[in-house]
């Protein structure tokens, strides 16, 4: 989305951090990233409100892979 | 319905190939792509899972054109767990536009080679189903070789990722 490239690219240099140097090496943690988080899908679920795409559809699209004990 | 598979092995670690797959768009290879953005992310009993909305901008051939006006961005929704231990990146994805006529599904699984663990096993499959429209297998087959050249821009795409990762610039 446009209107949130700011916020993705904060976002997006503080998970590939986290993912090289946290996550991948063992760590559950994922509060490092986790307020430029907020601000990042804060501005895309709003973006997709204005394109009214249903998040909560979209979710029922993956029950297969996004259950938590497949 | 028309499936599509393909296995492609990178030359580099599974760590490796990861970490370029999150970061393959925007990309020279394929520009139909515009962006990925996150929906949402959490890491579940040790998995990272992230839901992201993939935003892509077509040339559409003429009958598409006459179906569905001249729309020109689409979305589809990907979901994707990692699991560090079984070094293994599933990610699935679907369309959003284009429903309820035509379903487009795509699965991978990044996973070590099982003769080399230093390279990386790329497994994709595509599932492309076209109903209530005329012609629903010639369309089908439409999509299905779409879907497959842009999968080899995929992959050329993370292996231009991972030079520009090796040679530490800016992505």
């Amino acid at each position: 989305m446009d209107e949130c490239k700011s916020f993705k690219k904060e976002y997006d240099k503080c998970f590939n951090t986290w993912f090289r140097d946290k996550f991948l090496k063992g760590s559950n943690d994922d509060s490092m990233c986790s307020e430029l988080l907020k601000h990042y899908t804060g501005c895309v679920k709003k973006a997709m409100k204005d394109k009214d795409i249903d998040i909560r559809e979209l979710r029922r699209y993956h029950t297969e892979i996004g259950s938590k004990d497949e | 319905m028309k499936i599509w598979t393909v296995q492609h092995t990178f030359n580099y670690p599974w760590e490796t190939v990861v970490q370029a797959a999150w970061n393959k768009y925007p990309n020279p290879m394929n520009t139909a792509v515009l962006g990925i953005d996150v929906i949402d992310r959490q890491v579940i009993n040790g998995e990272l899972h992230s839901h992201r909305l993939v935003t892509t901008r077509w040339t559409l051939p003429n009958w598409a054109c006459a179906l569905m006006g001249p729309i020109s961005t689409f979305y589809a929704s990907e979901y994707s767990k990692v699991n560090r231990d079984r070094r293994q990146l599933k990610l699935d994805s679907r369309n959003l536009s284009l429903g309820p006529f035509v379903v487009v599904r795509e699965k991978l699984t990044y996973k070590p080679h099982p003769d080399d663990p230093q390279k990386t096993l790329l497994k994709q499959t595509a599932y492309v189903t076209v109903e209530g429209l005329p012609c629903s297998g010639y369309i089908e087959n439409i999509l299905t070789n779409k879907i497959s050249g842009n999968a080899a821009k995929g992959r050329q795409a993370i292996e231009w990722v991972i030079e520009k990762l090796q040679h530490k610039q800016p992505l």
